[in-house]
């Protein structure tokens, strides 16, 4: 009998334990609902290899996040190798999960115009823009081109004879832009693509390619070196240092063109609004952090912080992507 | 002299307490992650970048240099225990490596792996230290047109290697290059042969298939033969060998050709060590006395390759450090690395900062010692491992592929591949079909096919560049050559036969 009773009182007592649990369990949630967010684990994705633009973007976030006590919840970076599949990835299985930030370039508005991907911009949550690289044409050091104009002379006299080299992806589009505006058919231009800047400086450097297509930290160490020069840099005003301070933008060089390559983060397109605010403030104050601003001058990023109006930047920018990619021939339409 | 005074400099930062615990630490962790199927050392070291905020810069990029040549120590011993290559560049040791363990003379296969991967590391280091900026110049020469006609070279060389049957040999090759067409085209931004899934956009990973063909299609091996004769323990290997002075001597020249070829491939940007590991095993092979024993457990086709795989690696450091050019995937994280510690590589590295460029010289030569010491008393233990019964090691091998290649970009849709290519290298086997030519034919056929179009957009169509250049030339000349021996050999030896 005893025995029993025994048995009984220690059931009583699993049983209110049981229902605390519970009941902190639903309080816990109803809380992680409002101010207590994130409250848990945050997933940050980089859809791309380990080291490439978008694992070191991701992990300088989480890198300045961290030092300067920003967020307390542990963050943890996930490589999904591939914008498109990584893209995919966030909008199918992540769109409802307010614990998930990925980062983006312009990339993903690139693989949405040219129809390698069904996703784009609007089929996530835009949070903010963090950074931009800028763009520049370089050619070797003894080249005859001293200017922008020389080069574009040739490519409009002899396109077949000028071939060009650069990155496959976003530098084309920076080549793309530049070289359309100046008037020249683009498809008439031998271009010669490479995985990245750095990797297509090697046929410029050996002379089979006359000018590279470059951000320009990919190949500063060259620039450095003096064994590339540089003829024009792609941002709205002139750049900072030393060696970029005398460089004309494409502007001053007589191609009325601006181009950059940001990055952004963005959360899925069901994260609440409570979570998109918690972000946008929380990265507001992390870009203004010294960690960050180290971190960005290391890797020659450009600070170019924007939260709100991010949507309408997003808009105007898949409208001109989208404009230089059937310029380049790449759009959906002309697929043979 | 300018270098000995580098040198020593090197040394007197490289030998300080700290960064030899860090060295170590790195080498260590690499040997693991090189053990580990599918977490190569291009993952290894990006997870690294983010705990490492408290050292100081020297010792954090001498153990990143660590983790970057432990992995190539680590990436044979699966390769050789199991016919599981830990890395892309330790498939072609799966060839002999795995005959020889089964043959008993695992221990054997694993310490020449290790002292081939000493002698390659060593060598190609003093190969760094006074030749990297006259060989990246050479590197530079390295247009297009030559990536083409040099991987020519090399597809052509092993697919003759199958002797046996030219025809089967040239029909996995043909195989091979279909499937390296898969995905994006790099030129035009177009997906070929993806069939509507963004899984195959990038194309079909080398690792997944390597993996699939050997480790998968080995455990239903395995699983056959316990089938038939029942769950009893793996036969017992007829005594555990240690090296013999014989099998010693059998490896050196291997070791010295391997690290040549190696350092040559490594060097140039985009080739990496894969590539150069199958260039040293056709050379074995074609210079051998019996070629015959190849893929039944010849000693030489574990040797050159394995030194071939390290000093490619340690190649693959001269464009990085000599024009700030990543040569491959991992030094491309490397130069990530390097930026973060505020060093810019670049051709003006070793004047700006040669504290820094000859202490990670100096911890290459320790490293490397350190990694033979840690290596040769780890060949028991993983000996050891071939002791368990078949039933449990190759429900492991099952385990630790199916996480490794999961965890690649967390796509089931790999785990499946895997699986397929799983049972297509079953029936291979079967049907004696051989994979290293499909594996070859994968790995370099988009370098190939990107060489033939980026050489032919930059001569504006110009065919005749593949013969005008002086080096492309040569290369196509030695490919002519090497393919009509091989024919007249192999007609002669039909000629005698009938």
């Amino acid at each position: 009998m005893k025995a029993f009773r025994n048995r009984e009182y220690r059931l009583w007592i699993v049983t209110a334990l049981l229902l605390a649990g519970i009941g902190m369990g639903t309080a816990g949630s109803a809380l992680a609902a409002g101010q207590d967010y994130p409250g848990k684990t945050m997933l940050m994705i980089a859809p791309s290899k380990p080291g490439s633009g978008f694992d070191t973007t991701m992990r300088a976030v989480v890198t300045a996040l961290t030092q300067e006590k920003l967020v307390q919840v542990p963050m943890t970076v996930m490589n999904m190798a591939g914008s498109v599949p990584g893209t995919a990835q966030i909008v199918l299985r992540y769109s409802n999960d307010p614990n998930m930030i990925a980062v983006m370039s312009t990339t993903g508005s690139l693989n949405y115009a040219t129809g390698l991907s069904p996703y784009y911009h609007k089929d996530w949550r835009p949070i903010a823009r963090l950074i931009s690289a800028y763009y520049g044409i370089f050619v070797r050091q003894d080249s005859p081109y001293k200017t922008l104009g020389d080069l574009i002379k040739d490519l409009k006299s002899n396109p077949g004879g000028t071939p060009l080299s650069g990155g496959y992806s976003d530098d084309r589009l920076c080549y793309g832009a530049l070289f359309s505006k100046a008037g020249i058919d683009i498809t008439k231009i031998n271009y010669a693509a490479f995985a990245g800047g750095v990797e297509s400086a090697g046929v410029v450097l050996e002379g089979s390619a006359k000018a590279l297509v470059s951000t320009i930290d990919d190949v500063m160490g060259l620039l450095e070196s003096k064994q590339l020069r540089l003829l024009a840099v792609s941002p709205g005003k002139r750049m900072e240092g030393p060696l970029l301070k005398d460089i004309p933008t494409f502007r001053e060089a007589g191609v009325d063109v601006e181009w950059d390559n940001f990055r952004y983060i963005l959360g899925g397109k069901g994260m609440p609004d409570h979570a998109v605010k918690y972000w946008r403030e929380t990265l507001g104050k992390m870009v203004k952090t010294p960690t960050w601003q180290d971190m960005i001058k290391k890797y020659r990023w450009g600070d170019s912080f924007l939260a709100e109006g991010i949507d309408k930047f997003l808009d105007e920018k898949q409208v001109v992507i989208t404009d230089v990619v059937k310029k380049l021939g790449m759009d959906k339409k002309q697929k043979k | 002299m300018d270098l000995w005074a580098n040198i020593s400099l090197g040394f007197s930062q490289a030998i300080s307490l700290q960064n030899l615990a860090y060295c170590f630490i790195g080498a260590l962790y690499g040997t693991v992650i090189g053990v580990l199927p599918g977490i190569g050392p291009l993952v290894g070291i990006s997870i690294l970048l983010q705990v490492q905020d408290e050292q100081d810069d020297v010792s954090a990029v001498v153990m990143l240099a660590g983790i970057y040549y432990g992995s190539a120590y680590g990436g044979s011993t699966t390769s050789i225990l199991v016919n599981t290559p830990g890395e892309s560049s330790a498939v072609v040791t799966c060839f002999d490596g795995y005959q020889m363990a089964v043959q008993g003379r695992a221990k054997a296969a694993l310490a020449t792996a290790a002292i081939g991967s000493f002698f390659a590391g060593t060598l190609a280091t003093v190969a760094i230290m006074l030749l990297a900026m006259p060989i990246a110049r050479l590197g530079i020469k390295f247009t297009p047109a030559e990536y083409f006609s040099l991987l020519l070279l090399a597809l052509t060389m092993v697919s003759t290697l199958a002797t046996e049957s030219p025809v089967k040999g040239l029909f996995t090759t043909l195989v091979g290059l279909l499937l390296a067409t898969v995905g994006m085209d790099l030129q035009t931004g177009r997906v070929r042969f993806a069939f509507g899934s963004h899984w195959l956009i990038e194309g079909v990973d080398f690792i997944v298939v390597a993996i699939g063909l050997f480790a998968i299609s080995e455990v239903l091996v395995q699983a056959e033969r316990i089938q038939k004769y029942g769950l009893q323990k793996r036969e017992q290997i007829s005594g555990h060998y240690w090296i013999t002075m014989q099998e010693l001597k059998q490896s050196f020249l291997p070791y010295v050709r391997g690290t040549v070829i190696g350092f040559l491939v490594g060097v140039l940007p985009g080739a990496g060590s894969t590539p150069a590991t199958f260039f040293s095993y056709a050379v074995e092979k074609k210079s051998s006395k019996h070629p015959e024993q190849f893929g039944k457990g010849a000693i030489e086709g574990v040797a050159g390759p394995e030194a071939a795989n390290n000093a490619a690696n340690q190649g693959a450091l001269v464009p990085l450090l000599t024009l700030g050019i990543p040569g491959s995937a991992t030094t491309a994280v490397m130069l990530g690395a390097f930026m973060i510690y505020g060093i810019q590589p670049g051709p003006l590295l070793f004047e700006k900062d040669p504290a820094f460029v000859w202490t990670i010289i100096a911890s290459m030569y320790i490293g490397n010692v350190i990694l033979l010491i840690l290596n040769l008393p780890l060949v028991n233990v993983f000996a050891k491992l071939l002791d368990l019964p078949a039933a449990l090691l190759f429900s492991m091998v099952l385990t630790f592929c199916t996480m490794g290649v999961y965890s690649i970009r967390f796509a089931v849709f790999d785990v499946f591949l895997m699986i397929i290519f799983g049972i297509v290298g079953y029936f291979m086997r079967k049907h004696d079909y051989p994979a290293a030519p499909l594996l070859l034919a994968l790995v370099l056929g988009e370098m190939m096919e990107q060489g033939l179009r980026r050489a032919l957009t930059l001569s504006n169509g110009d065919w005749t560049v593949f013969v005008t250049r002086p080096i492309s030339l040569g290369l196509l000349s030695v490919t002519v050559l090497s393919m009509s021996y091989s024919v007249i050999k192999y007609l002669r030896g039909k000629k005698r036969q009938a």
